[in-house]
């Protein structure tokens, strides 16, 4: 069952389009894996909803330059021999009125898309032999070649993000990442299998977020593969793993 | 949207006793009797015994965000010929986990802490049924230690054949016979007026060799 | 305001009629995206129009900083409304709730051209707007299928209806004849028959002790 969710605070800044490409990719995969974030993200969306549309009322009737721009009367034009002269003088906004109407004519000139609903495209993967089916939100993002160091294999995503940096992550039996530390902040979500680390024991769909105060080393048994979201090459702690330091440019 | 604003009722859960202990119900003895909620439910499950259940009823909803305070609730077996349809006895059970369905329904999983004997039963304004809940011993005259082995092997092999039974329980004590033959008990196809001969205090041995009968077809007593 | 005026009649009414739309959420909006993804009805676009369009303009303003962007963004949200109406499903939410997903996803992915320079549209992957369930991994299987015993639910059509809602929806967790068969290896019949011997062992057993 999975226990590590986006906090309340994450979920509407990811409701309201806030969040950069990638976390917002990220947040979308877990809320696919999640029925309880997606009936969080129903209700925030139902209340942003009711924010943009009705709460406006107050400032719509004051009057504002936002306003008159589409105040007109739209059934001037019902049933398709708009009069212009007629729509200007009743409504003494004329341009506006137009630039609406036209706007109107030009949307409802553009064909429906296919009424067909295609069936979700499942994109799978293959890793270590096993099918692994990848989040619906990264159906876009296309996925650059696997590389691999030792236990670890790493693919990244095509994602323009500035800095941050969107990969895929596997796993192997018995593999773990050294200890490390992040400068900047490590999302990870666990698409399959499970791992451990210092605070605790992560399934399929668990969300986990980490920032330069945590450290942790992920081990795990039977293998896993995680969707990863970087925004600073990871560090590592303990002695001997600064040698490895490469598989921290590596991993990020 | 309700359904989540339950799961932020619940959230405390998880820390409350999870760590299943077939013995652990006796230590509490010293509360009762508590007022607690009972849900009717024509299934059966003894001390140790976890089930899933789904709850939506809005009284339900009320029962578990009650129980969270760590008293729990009660499972009583539906009977229609009675007062309140229930039997004067019950399972208290803790809930040990919980989550949504992909129809944002309230699933949660209840572990049997112990049974209980149900008293002075009365509907509540929302139509949520509560009683007064005394301690009622089980299996006392236990063979400790002793374990079933025959059982035990095929139980696990049912366990192994069933994914999702298996993946309620977090642990497993093959090696108590009390336990093997409680989750024989819950999970064989018997009626209820079956199961329930077996909830006596000295009943222990009558069931391991009933389950001996029943499961192998002889009186092989290990 | 929903007799006043029938939707084929230009009434100059609706004047006031439109007054009120802007006050308050009409209860047609669910019926005009349905109008619209299965008539292509221009009338109803129009009515969706003009109650959405100032209100996206404002959130494209606060969110895109400029009017002109504020337009674009009413021009890309309601050519979507228009094209995608037929993905809209009242039984799964309401219809201001659908606009607002088409509405943030042109301005997230707008947003993106603007700052990123980036031409990836991403927004309808991120928040799906066909508004169906996805076929999420953490599918909660009713294992309740398989493992409900026939003869309970014979008692479960027995029970009045409140309770019959109550229990069928808990998952059993028992074990079928047929299933503890096939676990044994055994004929059904078997079983069927060493149910009988052991209950008639155990009757013998706890004489008439025990209550039915």
């Amino acid at each position: 069952m999975i226990k590590h969710h986006p906090t309340q605070a994450l979920l509407k800044d990811f409701v309201s389009g806030d969040l950069e490409a990638s976390v917002a990719v990220l947040v979308a995969s877990h809320v696919e894996m999640c029925a309880v974030c997606r009936g969080a993200v129903q209700t925030l969306t139902e209340q942003a909803a009711d924010e943009a549309f009705e709460a406006v009322s107050a400032m719509e009737s004051s009057p504002g330059k936002v306003d008159p721009m589409w105040s007109f009367d739209p059934t001037e034009d019902m049933v398709g021999n708009f009069d212009a002269e007629e729509a200007f003088s009743a409504q003494g906004a004329g341009l506006a009125d137009s630039s609406a109407l036209a706007m109107i004519d030009a949307i409802t000139e553009t064909p429906q898309d296919a009424q067909i609903v295609l069936p979700q495209t499942v994109t799978e993967i293959e890793v270590a032999g096993k099918r692994i089916s990848l989040p619906r939100s990264l159906k876009s993002i296309a996925l650059k070649e696997w590389q691999g160091m030792g236990k670890l294999s790493r693919a990244r995503l095509a994602l323009d993000d500035d800095e941050r940096r969107m990969s895929l992550l596997h796993i192997d039996k018995g593999g773990s990442v050294p200890t490390h530390t992040h400068k900047g902040f490590e999302i990870t979500l666990l698409l399959e299998g499970s791992f451990d680390d210092e605070m605790g024991h992560y399934v399929a769909g668990d969300f986990i977020w980490l920032d330069g105060d945590h450290t942790h080393q992920p081990v795990t048994q039977d293998g896993c593969v995680c969707l990863t979201v970087s925004s600073d090459a990871i560090h590592f702690t303990q002695g001997v793993s600064q040698i490895l330091n490469p598989i921290g440019r590596f991993i990020y | 949207m309700s359904a989540y604003d339950h799961h932020v009722v619940l959230l405390g859960i998880n820390v409350i006793n999870t760590k299943a202990s077939i013995n652990s119900s006796q230590s509490e003895k010293t509360e009762y009797p508590l007022s607690l909620a009972v849900f009717p439910l024509p299934l059966f499950i003894l001390p140790g015994g976890i089930q899933r259940l789904r709850i939506f009823e809005p009284r339900y909803l009320a029962m578990v965000s009650q129980a969270t305070n760590g008293d729990g609730f009660v499972m009583a077996r539906y009977d229609k010929n009675a007062m309140h349809n229930v039997a004067g006895w019950g399972t208290r059970v803790q809930i040990i986990d919980f989550d949504m369905d992909d129809d944002g329904v309230l699933v949660i999983d209840v572990r049997g802490q112990h049974l209980v004997r149900l008293e002075g039963l009365y509907s509540r304004h929302d139509g949520l049924l509560m009683a007064k809940a005394d301690y009622l011993p089980h299996w006392t005259c236990l063979e400790a230690g002793v374990a079933a082995t025959d059982l035990a092997t095929l139980l696990k092999s049912i366990f192994d054949d069933n994914d999702k039974l298996a993946q309620l329980y977090q642990q497993v004590y093959f090696d108590s016979g009390e336990w093997v033959c409680a989750r024989f008990l819950e999970l064989l196809p018997l009626s209820l007026n079956d199961k329930e001969k077996f909830i006596e205090p000295s009943s222990y041995i009558q069931l391991k060799q009933f389950l001996h009968t029943f499961i192998f077809g002889n009186e092989k007593l290990n | 305001m929903q007799q006043t005026v029938s939707r084929s009649d230009p009434s100059r009414e609706s004047k006031t009629i439109a007054n009120i739309a802007e006050q308050q959420v009409p209860e047609e909006l669910s019926d005009w995206l349905v109008s619209v993804a299965s008539q292509r009805d221009k009338q109803a676009f129009t009515r969706l129009f003009q109650f959405f369009a100032p209100k996206i303009l404002r959130f494209g303003i606060k969110q895109l900083g400029n009017e002109a962007q504020g337009n674009e963004l009413v021009q890309d949200t309601m050519t979507n409304v228009w094209r995608k109406a037929h993905l809209y499903d009242s039984s799964k939410g309401a219809a201001t709730t659908w606009v607002y997903t088409i509405m943030r996803n042109a301005s997230f992915d707008m947003l993106r051209r603007i700052k990123a320079k980036n031409e990836q549209n991403l927004g309808d992957d991120i928040w799906p707007v066909d508004m169906a369930q996805d076929e999420g991994s953490s599918v909660t299987e009713s294992f309740g299928d398989h493992l409900m015993e026939k003869q309970m639910l014979d008692y479960v059509e027995s029970l009045p209806l409140a309770q019959q809602a109550v229990v069928k929806g808990v998952y059993y967790q028992e074990l079928s004849q047929e299933q503890l068969a096939q676990q044994l290896g055994v004929p059904i019949g078997t079983v069927k028959s060493r149910l009988r011997l052991a209950l008639a062992k155990l009757k013998q057993q706890m004489g008439d002790e025990y209550h039915d």
